[in-house]
């Protein structure tokens, strides 16, 4: 959690990309990418898991409020996790999650799951840079109140979460 | 008021199937909780109100002696939520029987209800999202929902009455009275951690009574998200909270097993085809 935080209070990224990465698969992915020196777009910040089941969900939902513009979680290939398919139960939570923030209005586009593995930094690229440049288009969507819990106009009751 | 098993509460309390019978008594204030143990008490045994009777029942089940039996006498969500207690585990199985009394369309139509008589309990029956009110509805499916959303969640006054009357939000340490999740001097609570965070830890369980949206003092409508989530895991999983099966969930990796190539290499919910979310708008 701590690392959530630190990735979301960073006031310098203007939108700022969290990406939830399993270590067997999307990592190593991740680190060719940087060893090929593929062109990446630099907002996003990187959390090693150790599966993507790990993941719960409050940490996501944490996450958005605490600044994240959009969220990535990305593992194994489904048939290829290291943990007894540990990440069909990911998908169907994170479905689960997305219905509840459709639900309530936010756009579901920022939050991706997405399967790799440690040989696909070309694959890992293009689909961070393409979920970043959709989390960009939604800059200035009104979801983002919801996210951060407070309208962008100082009218909250006292006390509300400061925002970034 | 008289209970429409009040006959069959005494022969069972008669002839000692059961140890005590849960139900509603009627007295000068109103309909209260309570335990009968003996029979002649059942006079004042009554059913004419919907009452959550759930997070009681599992009270009294988790602290029932060994061999114990109790007899419910509730409503068809307060049966369900039993079974989704049972299911987890929370007391040894086969320690109650519900004697389910059916709502009338009213009551139906006021809980957004979709399986308000007992005879479809098991079933999986209508979507509970198709079944919530128009004015429910358009929470749900106006394109601007986030606002109207934000200034309803904005109303919370942090009571955890939500959470303290569901019947089946049962674990012994909460996350939302963890200070490192949810700041304690906040008000109101950020509206994802507080209520999103509830709604999907319920969400498998969420058999969408709306006891929560009932003890809502600020009146926000809750069961409107739960019957989306719970609209969601019928469409996606033909999976309804309260039915014998388990949770999705919980066996989505044994169930669905590998299938290795036949997978798509990767699998991207921002891209037209959307395919981890199966609850498409409307649904």
């Amino acid at each position: 959690m701590t690392a959530v935080l630190t990735a979301c209070k960073d006031r310098e990224t203007p939108v700022k990309t969290l990406v939830f990465a399993c270590r067997w698969c999307a990592l190593l992915g991740a680190e060719r990418a940087g060893r090929e020196r593929l062109l990446l777009d630099p907002d996003f910040r990187l959390i090693p898991l150790e599966c993507a089941g790990a993941l719960s969900l409050d940490l996501i939902l944490r996450a958005f409020a605490d600044g994240a513009h959009g969220i990535a979680v990305m593992g194994c290939h489904l048939g290829g996790c290291r943990h007894n398919e540990a990440n069909r139960n990911a998908h169907a939570r994170l479905g689960l999650l997305a219905a509840a923030l459709h639900a309530v209005g936010v756009r579901r586009e920022r939050l991706l799951l997405s399967w790799g593995t440690a040989h696909e930094a070309g694959q890992f690229a293009a689909v961070l840079s393409g979920f970043q440049r959709t989390v960009r288009e939604l800059r200035e969507e009104d979801d983002l109140i919801l996210l951060r819990g407070c309208f962008t106009l100082p009218v909250g009751p006292l006390g509300r979460e400061a925002t970034p | 008021m008289s209970s429409l098993y009040a006959d069959e509460a005494r022969r069972l309390l008669r002839e000692g199937t059961v140890t005590a019978i849960f139900g509603l008594r009627s007295g000068k204030e109103g309909p209260a909780p309570c335990l009968f143990t003996a029979e002649e008490e059942l006079d004042a045994l009554e059913d004419g109100t919907k009452y959550p009777l759930g997070k009681i029942a599992w009270r009294i089940l988790r602290s029932m002696p060994e061999g114990a039996h109790l007899a419910v006498v509730c409503r068809t969500c307060d049966s369900r939520a039993i079974r989704e207690q049972e299911k987890m585990g929370q007391f040894p199985r086969r320690r109650v029987t519900c004697l389910v009394v059916p709502c009338d369309a009213e009551q139906a139509e006021r809980c957004s209800c979709a399986m308000p008589s007992p005879e479809n309990i098991g079933a999986k029956g209508q979507n509970p999202k198709a079944a919530l009110s128009p004015a429910l509805r358009v929470l749900l499916d106006a394109p601007d929902r986030a606002k109207v959303w934000l200034g309803h969640m904005q109303r919370c006054i942090k009571c955890y009455g939500c959470r303290n009357v569901c019947p089946v939000c049962v674990c012994p340490e909460c996350r939302l009275e963890d200070p490192a999740f949810v700041p304690v001097t906040v008000l109101p609570p950020s509206p994802l951690p507080w209520h999103l965070c509830r709604a999907t830890h319920v969400a498998e369980h969420c058999i969408g009574c709306g006891a929560c949206q009932d003890a809502c003092p600020s009146g926000i409508p809750l069961l409107a998200l739960h019957n989306a989530i719970a609209g969601h895991l019928l469409t996606a999983f033909a999976y309804r909270a309260g039915s014998d099966e388990l949770s999705p969930l919980r066996t989505a990796a044994t169930v669905t097993g590998a299938t290795g190539a036949a997978e798509p290499e990767w699998k991207n919910s921002a891209g037209d085809s959307d395919p981890f979310v199966s609850g498409k708008e409307g649904a």
